[in-house]
């Protein structure tokens, strides 16, 4: 039988380390208070590192510290330090850790983030305690840089808005679809884009006929699948990590692989961390992104080579949105000769970033979130690799698609466009 | 009509895999009653060990054999020396277990990875059965055997062995059946190796269609506790028919109602529960 | 007699050194404070449950979220005063509880467990679908600490603040439930877990005490719903999840079931331990295991179970059993 006295001296230990652990930070939090004029830039880097897409959150935090290595740990002359977090995909946690990185580390800049929710969380407390956050996961909620948008929130990776409009329009016009189903996992952020295709292929001239949701961690697929109207012209997807593989390899079992087309709206199935596990099944699906690893350019090259030397692996979406935020970073700081700590003027050299990153030239827009290109790809089989080969890329989109933002405002919001289709 | 018979299909075919999953955990929870939250990690430990013997070797059938036996003797190790001394105490179980769930979860993830994987089939088993209009991919069909088969050996066994007898007489009155000069503790090991064994093998088997990824093991344990739960602790009848049943209103549900699919296991769960306080088939006392 | 003397010594002190130590910590530590305050008050409400009446509810996250679900759409969506709607949650909570209640406790043991988690789920699948009014799995940020304006001259806006407000209604709440137990309401709890027969022949409504005991628990896990809703100003289907219903059991077995304090201990070593080490290492998912591992071998009744087994006799003998 266990011995009491273990219990008591683990009891003790344990209180003893919540102690120093509490007095430690005491006295750290109280020496960081001095400012000192030369002391190092610290960015805090948020990312799900033990949720379920644990793949895609490396990434993120991949990306930060190939740039940081890159630039030999300095930033217009100050060191740079990265502090990461974890928080397990809840948005609760997230918010916790930002506290800790805001109250305690002291943080200049937060970047990362996957989870719309974990953002919409975030936003508040961010907005209050003024600290610089650029979204570089993937959080793609419309009303994140749309809504009452704060001078404090950043987002370079993509919205619901943006990426997917031009699959939609590229679907009727180039695979020639006139009918449409659209398939999404049942969550506000899966829905917002699909419907982001939806509205795009209706405008174009097509017919969305058929929406349907399975929600998270639907195992068998068989009872939608057998759902799809077979007349249709193409089937639009967002179904995200193990579902999507799920998903795609039951169609293709099902016997409707290269009968009726599948895209992704967005990196669903087609996403990096997933597509090798899809396989086969997947090739011949197009898909609409704002980075794939296989972009044509030397400034890609050259990052792709890199990031594949220091993890081993390509570099997914967020990886390049990472690196390329703290790109951003250092623009600013550079422009403001190092001097983080004027927040007025780092923010707006922040917001007129203009940066020839991997994916291509990026801007933000006035709701400060980017401009960039679009791309389309379509999957094949290159060698023994599942790759996405480009097959169309759209320039310059921002998420208001050329509309002014009081013009775009006045539309629907895209998450209330569900259940609008096929009636 | 083609509609009705592929849904049809469909729910016994993911009935048969819950009931694969749901196997081990029917042994070790519904017979001999000790809260095994690993259950899932042994799962998904199963998965992920699978994909990788099949990626190293490419044969789906070493996997079957040589993954559940290692499996196995993870779990011989886990309860001879940590669970056996916690039977009947059930909190410190259920602290244990998931201590286990958790160090599992965090190993599985440190190699490999956090990426979802889906084992890839045997050859034989990959294609689809056509008849007239009616596309159904073979694998479901042999996964709906196996569970037949695996639902038929344990019905063999429980009821018509030596071994079968001292295990049931062995949670319903340990110390008469340790008078008796059984050594209890080693068969409830052995029982419990082979519940690992067999969460192993619905890694393997169930592989290909639910997949090794973070929170699988989460998943695949709630899946399991719902069945073993409807079809009634100590059955393993039960745990057949409640299987079938989740399968088929599951599926059934998603197909014809899919605003509530997000409701379709719990709910009916909910009311069976309600209707029937020891599920369907549990026995009193 | 000197062991209630020298344990209510004990408890006045340690409140005081707990609110000092809040209000001049660092504001990051207070709020780690003000977290475990909050979740021990839910892990607390589930030891009535649990270490007290003996029924091992798995959707305990329920009452929590509820509350704060209906807290933060009064106060977002119908602009009530935060009176209104913190007083609304508490109702819906222990309504929610009334009827869960009904259909739980026909079920006894693994059973109960599963038909709690089971309700519960249906509520998370409501909040997760019902997007219109819960905002899905976005949730719904933005939820405004109460003002308490001329009541007291005190903004809850700060950290400090807030996590002495938090800790005035834990103590409330604390000594309220040490009423409970320690009434014969509270024996005969105790008694229902050991022997619902015997108790049932000495002629107690045994059904009438659990079901009053899922009402007071479901409505205490409420309060601490509101005050996690308002703590963070969000409240997302993860308060309402079987994640967060395991965490509360979890919290109850490592402090120790059936005990007074043990679940705040258990809260509190929790949210630290997560907290502090995922800062040190990527493996804190393992430390956290390891440490459920060590409690179990060497303090198979909880910390608080195994610290009491090495007190002194006079101060240890048991205060609830």
């Amino acid at each position: 039988m266990p011995k009491p006295r273990h219990a008591l001296t683990l009891s003790v230990g344990v209180l003893t380390v919540l102690v120093a652990a509490v007095t430690g930070g005491m006295s750290r939090g109280a020496f960081a208070q001095a400012p000192a004029a030369r002391t190092p830039i610290k960015i805090g880097v948020l990312s799900p590192l033990s949720g379920p897409l644990a793949a895609l959150a490396r990434d993120v935090v991949d990306g930060a510290r190939l740039y940081v290595d890159e630039v030999h740990g300095e930033m217009a002359g100050r060191k740079v330090e990265l502090i990461v977090e974890d928080y397990e995909f809840k948005a609760a946690v997230a918010l916790t850790k930002t506290k800790k990185l805001v109250e305690r580390d002291q943080v200049h800049v937060v970047v990362g983030v996957i989870l719309s929710a974990a953002v919409l969380a975030m936003k508040e407390y961010i907005h209050a305690h003024e600290v610089p956050f650029i979204v570089s996961g993937a959080a793609v909620a419309e009303s994140i840089t749309m809504e009452k948008p704060s001078p404090y929130v950043f987002r370079t990776s993509f919205s619901a808005s943006q990426v997917p409009p031009p699959l939609g329009k590229f679907a009727y016009d180039k695979l020639k679809a006139r009918t449409a189903t659209v398939i999404a996992g049942d969550t506000v952020g899966t829905i917002e884009l699909v419907m982001g295709f939806a509205r795009a292929f209706e405008e174009a001239g097509g017919k969305v006929v058929q929406e349907l949701y399975p929600p998270i961690g639907t195992t068998d697929f068989g009872p939608y699948i057998g759902k799809i109207r077979r007349d249709v012209g193409v089937v639009a997807t967002l179904v995200p990590g193990a579902d999507g593989i799920r998903f795609i390899k039951q169609y293709e079992e099902f016997g409707l692989k290269g009968k009726i087309t599948v895209v992704d709206t967005a990196p669903g199935i087609t996403d990096i961390a997933v597509l090798p596990a899809a396989g086969t099944s997947a090739v011949g699906m197009y898909a609409t992104n704002a980075y794939v690893h296989t972009i044509k350019s030397p400034a890609n090259e050259k990052f792709v080579r890199a990031f594949r030397a220091k993890t081993g692996r390509d570099p997914g979406g967020p990886g390049e949105y990472t690196y390329s935020a703290l790109a951003a970073i250092n623009q600013a700081l550079g422009a403001t000769g190092g001097n983080i700590e004027a927040k007025a003027k780092f923010l707006e050299a922040l917001r007129r970033m203009d940066l020839e990153a991997p994916r291509g030239r990026i801007r933000f827009d006035r709701y400060q979130h980017v401009v960039q290109d679009v791309i389309i790809t379509r999957i094949d089989k290159v060698g023994d690799q599942i790759v996405p080969v480009i097959v169309e890329t759209v320039r310059g989109v921002d998420q208001f698609l050329g509309l002014s933002p009081e013009e775009y405002l006045k539309r629907p919001r895209l998450i209330a466009l569900k259940g609008t289709f096929g009636k | 009509m083609e509609f009705w018979i592929v849904q049809s299909l469909n729910g016994i075919a993911f009935g048969m895999l819950l009931f694969l999953l749901a196997a081990g955990l029917s042994l070790v929870f519904g017979l001999m009653r000790i809260v095994n939250l690993t259950h899932g990690s042994f799962y998904l430990l199963g998965a992920y060990i699978g994909f990788t013997v099949i990626g190293r070797t490419g044969s789906f059938l070493l996997a079957v054999v040589v993954v559940p036996l290692a499996i196995a003797a993870l779990g011989l190790v886990m309860h001879r020396f940590l669970l056996r001394r916690f039977q009947g105490a059930e909190l410190s179980q259920v602290l244990l277990t998931f201590g286990a769930l958790f160090i599992f979860a965090d190993f599985s993830l440190w190699y490999w990875g956090g990426y979802s994987h889906v084992l890839s089939k045997p050859a034989f088993l990959a294609g689809s059965l056509t008849i007239g209009t009616i596309v159904f991919p073979a694998y479901r069909i042999f996964v709906i055997v196996t569970g037949v088969i695996i639902a038929l050996l344990f019905w063999l066994i429980l009821e018509r062995t030596r071994l079968g007898s001292m295990v049931r007489a062995g949670v319903d009155d340990e110390e008469m059946v340790r008078g008796l000069g059984i050594n209890t503790p080693r068969l409830f090991t052995a029982v419990f190796a082979l519940g690992a064994f067999l969460a192993a093998l619905s890694g393997i088997i169930g592989g290909p269609l639910v997949g090794a990824y973070p929170g699988a093991d989460f998943e695949v344990l709630l899946l399991a506790l719902v069945v073993v739960i409807i079809g009634g602790l100590g059955s393993i009848g039960g745990a057949f028919v409640g299987s079938l049943l989740v399968g088929l209103i599951d599926t059934f549900g998603r197909a014809l109602v899919p605003e509530l699919a997000m409701f379709t296991i719990f709910a009916p769960m909910a009311i069976i529960l309600a209707l029937r306080p020891r599920g369907l088939f549990g026995r009193i006392g | 007699m000197r062991r209630r003397f020298v344990l209510g010594i004990g408890l006045v002190f340690g409140l005081i050194v707990l609110a000092v130590a809040g209000r001049l910590s660092p504001t990051y530590y207070t709020g780690l404070m003000t977290e475990a305050l909050i979740l021990g008050i839910f892990a607390v409400s589930l030891n009535l449950l649990l270490g007290h009446t003996g029924l091992p509810s798995l959707g305990h996250s329920a009452y929590f979220g509820v509350a704060g679900y209906t807290t933060a759409i009064l106060s977002l969506r119908l602009a009530q005063s935060s009176w209104v709607s913190a007083s609304a949650g508490i109702v819906v909570s222990v309504s929610v509880a009334a009827i869960y209640g009904l259909l739980a406790l026909r079920t006894a043991g693994v059973y109960f467990m599963m038909i709690t988690l089971a309700l519960a789920q249906v509520l998370w699948g409501i909040a997760f679908g019902w997007r219109s009014m819960t905002g899905g799995d976005d949730g719904l940020p933005g939820i405004a600490r109460p003002d308490l304006g001329a009541l007291v001259p005190w903004s809850l806006q700060s950290p400090a603040n807030f996590f002495t407000a938090v800790l005035v209604i834990f103590i409330i709440v604390m000594g309220a439930l040490s009423l409970v137990v320690h009434s014969p309401f509270g024996y005969a709890l105790r008694g229902i877990r050991e022997s619902e027969a015997r108790m049932d022949c000495l002629g107690y409504h045994v059904w009438l005490h659990k079901y009053v005991a899922v009402l007071i628990a479901g409505g205490v896990a409420g309060i601490a719903g509101i005050l996690f809703v308002y703590y963070h100003g969000f409240v997302s289907p993860a308060e309402l999840s079987l994640v967060l219903s395991a965490e509360g059991l979890l919290m109850v077995i490592l402090g120790g079931a059936g005990t007074l304090f043990g679940p705040v201990l258990g809260a509190t070593v929790v949210v630290f331990l997560r907290n502090l080490v995922s800062g040190y290492t990527e493996r804190w998912l393992s430390v956290l295991g390891l440490v459920y591992l060590l409690v179990v071998l060497c303090a198979p009744n909880g910390i608080l179970g195994a610290i009491r087994g090495r007190l002194p006799s006079w101060l240890s003998q048991e205060a609830e059993a």
